[in-house]
């Protein structure tokens, strides 16, 4: 057993959908709508200014700015990172309470109800995703009206990280199920994916050679961030090679 | 021809008493000491609770350095918990008789800071009151924890150096407490009584002591060196930016020692200052254990520059860049403290043989554990501050809450020991054999 | 049935003593020492039978395996990944098997040593000397009113001869 996944532990690995996410960093303007997205779709809380100012700010997808040059001759590419959902993560086998593991779709699952708050797996963590809940979530008024009800708020002392939209993945199976369908490639969308005005992000199962996002990994344009760390992320990054 | 008493000038009867006789009565200064620690305490413990009720944002930690004082106090206290093993155990097997009025001093270290450093791990989680999740035990939750996880290699290690370094004190105390026994009335003799176990002093009992402590010594020891280990894996198990290394468990387990030398040596002298042990800790132990000293602070600057000269050769985008902010500005200060800390000055006031006295190989332990504890803090911090990821890149200050539980750890070291040195002779007496002027 | 408490103050007259007792037919298991310190030099000629080293390993032995086979166990019946580590894995568990194993060690070490020392579990019924504050009381069970030990006891030059009944 020396390379154990978690669809060879948990059931056959046909059977389940492997969930992978494209970025094609050409499209990407930069704009954070993803950003937003991801914010009012997962129920995150906003830190003010005094917080964010000392770096307690959440953002499960944030834009990171690379700038090549000089003023006013000046190039910004933009890199959406969220989660990799790598297979090989270094997070998971720190935690000493299985509050994060890998699942037979492939994602790295957070379990907030486990978490102890060790922050171990924050720090193993290469690409700086996790966030840990500083304080009991507060919403600035009216903003608590607008909560999504199908993900959990977190409590303080837990940390909490993108989870693919699970409860959209969760919400698109139902659906399949209760019109008696396969899952068909693009029934998944994140909220980052939904709201991309670029159309730079692409979702789906990457153990189907024909869905979309199968393809982009395959289009020879794709790498993956940090993979000579070798964690194996689910997330691929298409630029023109330059 | 020797008599039974080993002592020579000071018969074994007279060095019971002398030794007893010391123990600290409750006098007012000994009532203000306690309650000058208890109040440093009760403030970090308010601190504590403070964090705790409400939200650990009160705490300078913050993303991406996610660790903070509290690590950093963890693997410090370890550290010196390391001071008993050393000398009560490496020298009881090689028997170096010199060790036997120091024993029980750093014995009675090894434990208290066991009892200290095994507070941060609780303190440094944010929900402390599901800690016991880590505990592998049939749950209502169907779940155990992660046996691959090295906090919980953590959680075994320090539980069973606490359990093996406690008995470890204890044992050589038994006869001592029936002494102790004899020679009191009331509650305070039945206490007594009940803790030494039914103590008689028959040869039986005393072959099984002294087997069982050599016995002991050496599991402690091969304890000691995994648990140092173990908290070293904590950072090399991680992929974080010069924490994935294969030297930190010796590098650790190095600085374990040399640390906890330097807190007995200054322990040793606050108490002979203080309970006039001025001739049963005398200049000869100081010099021994400053030689030690030296000894250790070479060996840990070899892997100190071993560790950096690799990383700065090797010259990995993601090591490098920690390399570098630990070379220059605040970081880059207290490296050199550090090393001044650690190596100059200990190298400088104990090479010189016209410098050394009890009083600079005291100075040397202090600047050793300012500079063992900003080892520590220049392992922890920089590495989490500068990720491999440029945009995640942050910084770290402590706030009062860290700052004031700190100063609680120190000021509980104190209180313990204060505590334990009233209720038990800080010296074996039974033990006690000047092995030094003797013949 | 009496015990003869003999106090001595310098050690070859002490270990002259058990070796006379000893050539005399004494047992070892009738003579015992009492005294404030340890007495070396009564070590070799008393020495005690001792099984603590095996006991210490037999018990580490018994925990170490008993830890590592209760994590294998555990971690197949309820198999989580993380990593993308093998479930069960000797590098994975490594350092807790040593942990327990040393745990098992210090364990055992103190089981034996109560056991050996008489501590807690004792079940010697022989009354206990007052300790003098230097030097050592050695005690004789022996045949009441055995002439000849105590003349040897008094003869190697024992400062403090005292008889004491079984019964007190």
């Amino acid at each position: 057993m020396a390379d154990t996944t978690a669809s060879q532990v948990e059931g056959d690995a046909q059977s389940v959908p492997q969930w992978a996410m494209a970025i094609d960093l050409d499209r990407c303007t930069g704009c954070e709508a993803c950003v937003l997205a991801c914010s009012s779709e997962n129920n995150i809380p906003t830190a003010g200014p005094d917080q964010a100012a000392k770096g307690r700010s959440k953002q499960w997808i944030r834009i990171d700015r690379y700038y090549e040059g000089e003023f006013p001759d000046i190039k910004v590419k933009y890199r959406p990172v969220l989660c990799q959902q790598c297979d090989e993560a270094p997070c998971e086998p720190v935690c000493p309470v299985f509050a994060t593991y890998q699942n037979a779709e492939g994602l790295n699952v957070q379990i907030y109800n486990r978490c102890i708050g060790t922050r171990y797996c924050a720090n193993n963590c290469p690409y700086t995703v996790r966030f840990f809940n500083w304080f009991t979530p507060e919403w600035d008024d009216p903003l608590e009206l607008q909560l999504n009800p199908d993900v959990s708020i977190r409590p303080a002392g837990v940390v909490e990280k993108c989870t693919f939209c699970a409860h959209r993945i969760k919400r698109a199976k139902l659906d399949a199920e209760a019109e008696d369908r396969e899952l068909a490639d693009g029934d998944v969308q994140p909220a980052c994916v939904q709201s991309c005005p670029a159309e730079a992000m692409v979702f789906g199962d990457k153990s189907d050679p024909d869905s979309r996002v199968s393809k982009m990994i395959a289009s020879g344009r794709s790498e993956q961030l940090l993979s000579e760390l070798g964690t194996k992320p689910r997330v691929f990054y298409l630029s023109k090679a330059d | 021809m020797p008599a039974l008493a080993t002592v020579p000038g000071k018969s074994a009867a007279r060095v019971r008493d002398d030794i007893l006789g010391r123990m600290p009565g409750t006098n007012a200064a000994y009532v203000a000491a306690v309650a000058f620690c208890g109040a440093i305490v009760a403030w970090a413990l308010f601190a504590w609770g403070y964090q705790v009720v409400g939200g650990f944002g009160h705490t300078g930690i913050r993303r991406p350095t996610y660790w903070g004082f509290y690590i950093v106090n963890f693997v410090f206290w370890i550290g010196i918990s390391h001071a008993g093993t050393l000398i009560s155990a490496i020298l009881r097997l090689t028997g170096a008789n010199w060790r036997k009025p120091v024993t029980r001093a750093a014995e009675a270290i090894t434990v208290f800071c066991l009892m200290i450093g095994g507070m941060f791990p609780l303190i440094h989680i944010g929900r402390v009151w599901l800690f016991y999740w880590m505990i592998p035990y049939p749950n209502e939750r169907l779940l155990w924890p992660n046996f691959r996880s090295p906090l919980f290699w953590d959680l075994t290690a320090i539980l069973t150096y606490l359990f093996g370094s406690l008995i470890y004190l204890y044992l050589p105390l038994i006869p001592d407490l029936a002494e102790l026994a004899r020679r009191s009335a009331g509650a305070k003799r039945r206490l007594y009584l009940f803790l030494s176990l039914g103590w008689t002093g028959s040869d039986r009992q005393w072959q099984a002591l002294e087997r069982a402590m050599k016995l002991m010594s050496l599991v402690i020891l091969a304890i000691a060196v995994s648990v140092h280990s173990v908290v070293a894996y904590d950072f090399s198990m991680s992929v974080a930016p010069t924490w994935h290394n294969t030297i930190f468990a010796p590098y650790f387990v190095v600085g374990a020692i040399f640390s906890g030398i330097a807190a007995l040596v200054l322990v040793m002298a606050v108490l002979r200052k203080l309970m006039c042990l001025e001739d049963y800790l005398r200049e000869i132990h100081f010099v021994n254990l400053g030689k030690l000293l030296v000894l250790m602070s070479l060996i840990w600057l070899y892997f100190t520059f071993s560790e950096h000269l690799t990383t700065w050769y090797g010259n990995l985008p993601g090591e490098i860049r920690v390399f570098n902010i630990r070379e220059h500005g605040l970081y880059g200060f207290l490296f050199w403290t550090m090393v001044a800390c650690n190596f100059a000055i200990p190298f400088v006031l104990l090479g010189i043989s016209r410098l050394r006295s009890i009083f600079t190989i005291a100075l040397s332990s202090a600047a050793v554990l300012l500079g063992m504890w900003i080892e520590r803090f220049l392992i922890v911090v920089p590495s989490l501050s500068t990720p491999y990821l440029p945009a995640a890149w942050g910084d770290y200050a402590p706030s009062w809450v860290e700052l004031s539980i700190t100063a609680g750890t120190f000021a509980a070291m104190a209180l313990l020991y204060l505590l334990f040195v009233k209720a038990f002779p800080i010296i074996a007496i039974w033990e006690y054999d000047d092995g030094i002027s003797a013949r | 049935m009496e015990y003869l408490h003999a106090e001595y103050q310098r050690t070859e007259d002490l270990a002259a003593a058990i070796r006379l007792l000893q050539a005399d037919g004494v047992s070892r298991r009738a003579l015992e020492l009492y005294s404030r310190r340890p007495v070396e030099a009564v070590t070799q000629l008393l020495p005690r039978r001792s099984r603590m080293s095996l006991g210490a390993v037999l018990s580490a032995i018994a925990v170490g395996t008993g830890a590592t086979v209760l994590m294998y166990w555990i971690q197949l019946d309820y198999p989580l990944v993380t990593g993308g580590m093998p479930i069960v894995s000797g590098w994975a568990t490594a350092v807790v098997t040593f942990e327990a194993t040393m745990a098992g060690a210090v364990f055992g070490t103190l089981l034996m040593l109560l056991k050996e020392s008489g501590l807690v579990l004792s079940r010697r019924r022989a009354p206990v000397p007052d300790l003098p504050d230097e030097g050592a009381v050695l005690q004789v069970e022996c045949e009441t009113g055995a002439p000849s030990i105590r003349a040897l006891l008094k003869n190697t030059g024992a400062s403090r001869i005292e008889v004491v009944d079984s019964a007190a």
